[in-house]
């Protein structure tokens, strides 16, 4: 009732002419809360000063609702004593936060969790479609499969057939096959030796580039739908490319119906694998402008994001990418034309030239109807410190403040607001970044990773601009949150579109729940195109709630 | 199934951490350029660039040690101080530059040449707040000389400076120097990052009317007007860069392929993009002032692979220039004995190559390329 109450006052602040502007003096959109909610973890990169790259690169962070108590609570990967060459035990391990009313109690050893890899990402997902969420842990060195029985984990890793060696980073779980049962993408990044050394170019001691090592392919794995996997790399074309992934999203980027994969990759041409409906995958993403910038170069890609930023019911991308190159915004154009770099016309070029971006979300921050674009930045390359830092030397060489850019309607970027400044300030080596609403308040808040500094949880508290609905997705077959299901969402004159998906950012899982706006309007009409491509329609879902929509539940539409 | 939510928590901020004070703000420099005028430009050719060329590698001064010091007004300038930046765990020779650059800007506070070489070390060894810092107060110190409005554009760029300062720089470094092409093609792709795409296919074409042979800007041109929805055009410009010896360029194919796909040539398309996924040349931008810059960078690593070039070129003593620097650095790695005997053996030094290629051998015995070069050069010294 309360809720109501307030966003019954903005609505009525808004006709007033007094609707919320992220420029007017009030409170902060965004507020560090992480000392508040009982959050006490740093990522440790075991560092000994000789430089090894894995320090750089992690971690990542998820919300899970482990517990299906119905609020997310939070994992977070961690580093290891060794970041030399793969190596497991020690002190240091990932760790698993239990949200009670919002406040968070370490829970890791009663779990049956703290994979002790070299952490990098977290991959969140019902693969065994038991109800409870399961937890892929991608490392430098071997990956695990963590399963969920009934709140406590089990290593899962050698029964189900997945074998991850190497330095694997982002995964997104995705049933690209369309069999009901949820399948595995990993990005894998390079084949590191610890014995390589690199300078700046100031002949200072520097971490290496991916380019001083060879490059590796992704890992394909195919839910066979018992609990195992069959490792498809090779048979569905994925591993005939050699690039250093970092990010990837499974999203239908040609609207024919069937997952793709999107590979973000550093300093090589990105990947777009086209599914071609029979296991295979064709990668189409020079023919379709989204393998380089608008000036035809490959960019150093670390995170990325597919959404709908423009409104036109078609899936974008925007990229993440390394200091002296833009992040990339790439438009999706439609009619089978593939997608523009539109950068600079959307406005998120030049704010992000002298960043090194990695983890970044789109969420609707304000209830205005469109996506806006959080990112978090930290080099990889070595500079002076800046005078600003969060962290002390050497991590303060590397230390960078991050980005959170309003979109002011059909994506047209403003960023530097006063309002998100809590966001923006924290200068430090930020990776993963994910959303989840960890307070149950109908919006999205973020948690952000920090190399050798606190992880945060930064509360979302930006005015709303109307109405609101969140909506999860139930199916009953393996697939239960319906990942990869479309989503439409009819309000007065806003249609807005979204994909259930928990893999996006860097190295990071997102909550399964779309929040979304919907200005005025009382309810919304909802049209779910079920992962099969069954639609159903529900309308009427109420506003300013959280609404579960059931498969078999809504009314069947073409 | 519905499900209200949760009261919100009583809003409390985290408090951060001190902190100190905010990294200095540009100058405003380009406030005053904006109110000066237009672009002189005269038509030209390659042959420009080639003389241009010259003339840079002629002109260019390192920090000038023969200028006086000057009292007074722009010494005291209260404002400029002096870049530091961190040289503790640089190379000697990279450390040596530095404070040498930095104690003569020191010294001359007034001289624009001073800052602007200073700057231009600091550019070459990748410290760019630096360099930023530097080129402004040459510009302001020197205005006469595009290269420091030039490089501020550039490097303000890399830093995520205000396009609209960039563009000012450019403008003041082509009004200077109207006869270079590539600061026109710089400007446009600046201008294309910031998305003015129209002001971008400008500058493009204000390059190509100076040099129409400019390959990178018939590139520039056709990704600029296929972002802005001309298909047709582009397609038109990159083939026109293709023709000009882009046909091995991954970026001009790529963008081809693009161009094509929008046309609805999807064979042609599908053939561009195939060939832009094996093709790996580069597509050179005649830059001077850059190249310059690059050739500043006195750090090891850089050092050697300029001597390798220079050896690949037949410039023996060149190379032997920039190996005596990779020397003071490493002073124990085989590949730099191995080459300076190298250079030696073809600069008529038999004796003095011959040790050299003895000491690379010690260092490194299993080596076959030192042992037979080792070996032809003892040759040499019998016959």
């Amino acid at each position: 009732m309360l809720q109501r109450l307030i966003t019954t006052s903005c609505l009525l602040a808004a006709v007033l002419g007094c609707a919320a502007n992220v420029d007017s003096q009030h409170e902060a959109w965004l507020v560090d809360v992480t000392a508040d909610v009982g959050l006490d973890f740093t990522y440790r990169t075991g560092a000994t000063g000789e430089l090894h790259m894995p320090e750089i690169m992690g971690g990542g962070v998820a919300f899970i609702d482990y517990d299906g108590d119905g609020d997310p609570d939070v994992y977070a990967t961690n580093g290891n004593a060794s970041p030399a060459k793969p190596a497991r035990g020690g002190e240091i391990g990932d760790r698993l936060f239990r949200n009670d009313d919002g406040r968070f109690t370490d829970v890791t050893s009663e779990t049956g969790l703290g994979d002790t890899g070299y952490g990098m990402g977290v991959a969140v997902a019902d693969f065994d479609g038991d109800g409870d969420a399961d937890l892929y842990v991608s490392n430098f060195g071997e990956d695990r499969l963590y399963r969920n029985d009934g709140g406590r984990f089990v290593d899962f890793t050698a029964d189900s057939g997945i074998v991850a060696p190497g330095w694997s980073a982002s995964a997104v779980w995705c049933d690209y096959d369309l069999d009901g049962a949820l399948d595995l993408y990993v990005t894998r990044y390079v084949d590191y030796s610890a014995e390589k050394r690199c300078r700046d170019p100031a002949s200072r001691p520097a971490y290496c580039g991916p380019l001083e090592f060879p490059p590796v392919s992704d890992l394909l794995f195919r839910n066979l739908g018992s609990g195992r996997f069959e490792d498809v790399s090779t048979s569905s074309g994925i591993a005939s490319v050699r690039a250093a992934g970092l990010g990837v999203v499974c999203e239908d980027l040609d609207d024919d119906g069937w997952p793709d994969f999107y590979v973000a990759n550093d300093a090589y041409a990105n990947q777009l694998w086209l599914n071609r409906r029979d296991g295979t995958f064709v990668d189409r993403a020079v023919l379709l402008g989204a393998a380089f910038n608008i000036h035809g170069e490959p960019e150093a890609g670390m995170g990325v994001v597919a959404a709908d930023f423009d409104n036109d019911l078609r899936s974008d991308l925007f990229v993440t990418h390394l200091a002296a190159e833009t992040n990339t915004y790439y438009r999706n154009v439609g009619a089978g034309k593939g997608f523009a770099d539109a950068t600079g016309e959307v406005g998120l070029a030049v704010s992000s030239m002298a960043l090194t971006g990695f983890g970044t979300v789109a969420f609707d921050v304000d209830f205005d109807g469109d996506l806006d674009l959080a990112v978090v930045n930290g080099r990889v390359k070595r500079t002076d410190p800046r005078p600003d830092s969060w962290v002390d030397e050497p991590w303060s060489w590397f230390a960078e403040p991050n980005l959170f850019y309003v979109n002011e309607s059909g994506a047209l970027f403003r960023g530097g607001a006063a309002a998100t400044a809590p966001f923006t300030d924290p200068v430090e080596i930020s990776r993963g970044l994910t959303l989840g609403d960890y307070d149950g308040d109908g919006d999205q808040d973020l948690l952000a990773a920090n190399i050798e500094s606190p992880l945060r949880v930064y509360r979302n508290d930006a005015p709303k601009e109307g109405r609101w609905v969140v909506l999860r997705l139930s199916d009953p077959g393996a697939n239960r949150e319906a990942i990869g299901a479309r989503v439409t969402v009819l309000a007065g004159d806003l249609r807005q579109r979204r994909t259930m998906t928990r893999g996006s950012s860097y190295l990071s899982s997102r909550d399964a729940s779309l929040h979304i706006g919907i200005g005025a309007a009382a309810s919304a009409d909802v049209t779910v195109t079920w992962p099969d491509g069954k639609r159903e329609t529900f309308n009427a879902v109420p506003a300013d709630g959280e609404t579960t929509l059931i498969r078999g539940t809504g009314t069947p539409s073409s | 199934m519905s499900r209200k939510p949760r009261k919100k928590k009583k809003k409390r901020h985290a408090t951060p951490p001190a902190r100190g004070a905010s990294p200095s703000k540009l100058r405003s420099t380009a406030r005053s350029l904006q109110k000066r005028g237009g672009v002189a430009m005269i038509s030209g050719g390659f042959v420009l660039i080639a003389g241009l060329l010259l003339v840079v590698a002629l002109v260019w001064t390192e920090p000038d040690e023969t200028d006086p010091p000057k009292t007074g007004e722009a010494a005291a300038e209260p404002n400029r101080s002096v870049p530091a930046p961190d040289t503790r765990h640089m190379e000697p020779p990279v450390r040596s530059r530095l404070e040498t650059a930095r104690r003569t800007v020191e010294e001359r506070p007034d001289s624009g040449p001073a800052w602007g070489g200073y700057g231009a070390l600091c550019d070459a060894h990748g410290l760019y707040d630096c360099a930023v810092a530097c080129y402004t107060v040459a510009t302001e110190l020197d205005p006469t000389d595009f290269r420091w409005f030039y490089l501020l554009a550039f490097v303000s760029e890399l830093r995520g400076g205000s396009p609209d300062r960039i563009v000012a720089y450019y403008t003041e470094a082509s009004r200077l120097e109207p006869r270079l092409p590539t600061i026109f093609y710089r400007l446009g792709e600046a201008l294309t990052r910031a998305g003015r795409l129209a002001e971008a296919a400008n500058a493009y074409r204000k390059a190509l009317e100076i040099d129409p042979q400019l390959a990178v800007a018939h590139r520039g041109l056709g990704q600029v007007v296929l972002a802005q929805g001309d298909a047709q055009a582009a397609v038109g410009s990159l083939t026109k860069a293709i023709e000009l010896g882009a046909e091995g360029n991954p970026a001009t194919l790529a963008s081809l392929a693009q161009a094509e796909m929008r046309r609805g040539n999807t064979a042609a398309a599908e053939a561009y993009a195939q060939r832009a996924a094996s093709a790996a040349e580069e597509l050179p931008v005649p830059d001077p002032v850059r190249l310059r810059i690059q050739q500043m960078n006195v750090s090891a690593a850089q050092s050697a692979a300029r001597a390798v070039r220079l050896i690949q070129a037949g410039r023996y003593e060149a190379a032997l220039e920039q190996l005596r620097i990779v020397e003071q650095t490493r002073p124990d790695e085989p590949s730099t004995h191995y080459r300076i005997g190298v250079c030696l053996a073809h600069l008529g030094k038999p004796d003095e190559a011959l040790t050299r290629l003895e000491r690379a051998a010690e260092l490194a015995p299993d080596n076959e390329v030192v042992r037979k070069e080792l070996e032809r050069v003892r040759g040499l010294l019998e016959s």
